[in-house]
């Protein structure tokens, strides 16, 4: 069955729609639940900010922005939200790689078990190297690479030149496979299949 | 020379690959230093396709001989295969569910507490005494407007309204004096002209009555303000002792 078109569901859920609100809610929880991640580094505290950050969705639904750029709308919103969070807890990341390692929920959906857990494998090798960069480094790298916004947007979000996001993304990729490359090496080689 | 030996000779010449690079590396240590801090300054724009064909042939020579950038590049292509795959995380129906929870509880506050707001608001204004209350109150925004000076304030009201009786006079009489030229007004001439006299020595005295009337407002709120200094000043002075 084909999924709501999104100026519709967005225009549902601004006139108090419950039905509209689970959709939206299912629909985004994936990208939110990502961004607090990238954030909170724990899986426990990613949940709790992910929720914070659809209640307060819920209370500003009046005020969202039109569908045409909501996506970005929402990953800003989620962003400033997650800082905001951090910025109460007293510290940007307090995660530990073990957990990590723990959150199950790392696997992407679609793919067959043994491809699903190849990907959740090398998807949980990455967050941990991304816990190792510098938090502007990490942060250009979650809203550019990961979330897919425009260098503008970056720019705008961070308040820095637009050279400048494509330089340190640049640069952060580096720092992010050697850091991937360093873990492999510390694991060891993979067992033979 | 036999062909056979020249061949042979020609082999043991040529380095080896391990030689070659070891070569390299030898040269480069004697000249400009190792050449991998430099390649990784463009490796991730190599990876995009960014680089122009001269560096991008020069990079793919470097990477040739390199096992360290080679790695490093491999694992930058899976970068970037792997990072917008992280875009979004699977959190299934319990997420789901605890975020309805909340949001649903929070309507629920929200709808008890307009009910409540609803209920004081019914229960204040069926107070038998809210509707003194009111007034005491608006007399009091009244005087807070008015400020310290009401007589500034009526003399203000007083200058606007002549200013506006007297052009509503301006514009009776000259409507007046049209109605008189009207070939059309003519039976009973005499009584329409007497009634119009009438009406615009009514309109002229209007000032007359409006600036009655604002000395009577301005003593009032005169008589307000001063009851109400005295009755805050008492106030102050059971406050201080």
């Amino acid at each position: 069955m084909a999924d709501i078109e999104l100026p519709d569901l967005l225009a549902r859920c601004r006139a108090g729609d419950e039905l509209a609100w689970e959709a939206f809610v299912r629909r985004f929880q994936g990208r939110v639940y990502s961004i607090a991640f990238a954030y909170a580094g724990q899986a426990d505290d990613a949940r709790e900010l992910a929720q914070d950050i659809f209640v307060r969705l819920f209370e500003t639904r009046r005020k969202w922005a039109d569908a045409p750029i909501f996506l970005p709308w929402l990953i800003r919103t989620a962003r400033n939200l997650s800082v905001d969070y951090l910025r109460r807890r007293g510290a940007r990341t307090k995660a530990t790689e073990s957990e990590i390692d723990d959150a199950a929920e790392l696997a992407g959906a679609g793919l067959d078990p043994e491809s699903q857990a190849i990907a959740g494998s090398r998807r949980s090798l990455v967050w941990r190297a991304l816990r190792r960069l510098t938090t502007i480094n990490r942060e250009v790298l979650v809203l550019r690479e990961i979330q897919g916004l425009s260098l503008e947007d970056v720019a705008g979000m961070l308040r820095i030149p637009i050279g400048t996001v494509k330089s340190r993304s640049n640069r952060a990729r580096l720092e992010l496979a050697q850091h991937v490359l360093s873990l492999e090496q510390a694991a060891g080689p993979e067992p033979p299949r | 020379m036999d062909p056979r030996t020249y061949r042979e000779r020609r082999r043991q010449a040529q380095l080896s690959p391990s030689e070659s690079r070891d070569l390299t590396h030898a040269v480069l240590a004697r000249t400009t230093g190792g050449t991998c801090a430099r390649s990784h300054n463009v490796l991730a724009s190599f990876v995009d396709g960014d680089l122009d064909a001269g560096t991008t042939a020069l990079l793919q020579e470097h990477l040739d001989g390199c096992i360290g950038c080679q790695a490093l590049v491999a694992t930058l292509r899976q970068i970037r295969i792997v990072l917008p795959a992280m875009a979004e995380m699977a959190l299934g129906n319990a997420f789901t569910a605890r975020v309805i929870a909340a949001t649903s509880a929070l309507a629920t506050e929200r709808a008890r507490q307009a009910a409540a707001s609803v209920t004081w608001w019914t229960r204040l204004v069926a107070r038998p005494s809210f509707s003194l209350e009111v007034a005491y109150v608006c007399t009091l925004l009244f005087i807070l407007v008015i400020g310290g000076n009401p007589a500034m304030f009526a003399e203000t009201l007083k200058g606007k309204a002549q200013a506006l009786t007297a052009s509503a006079a301006t514009a009776v009489g000259q409507r007046v004096d049209r109605a008189r030229g009207d070939p059309r007004v003519v039976h009973g001439r005499q009584t329409l002209s007497a009634w119009l006299d009438m009406a615009v020595s009514d309109v002229m005295a209007s000032p007359v009555v409006v600036r009655t009337w604002l000395g009577w407002l301005a003593d009032q709120s005169m008589a307000a303000w001063k009851h109400a200094r005295s009755w805050l000043a008492g106030v102050f002075r059971d406050i201080s002792s």
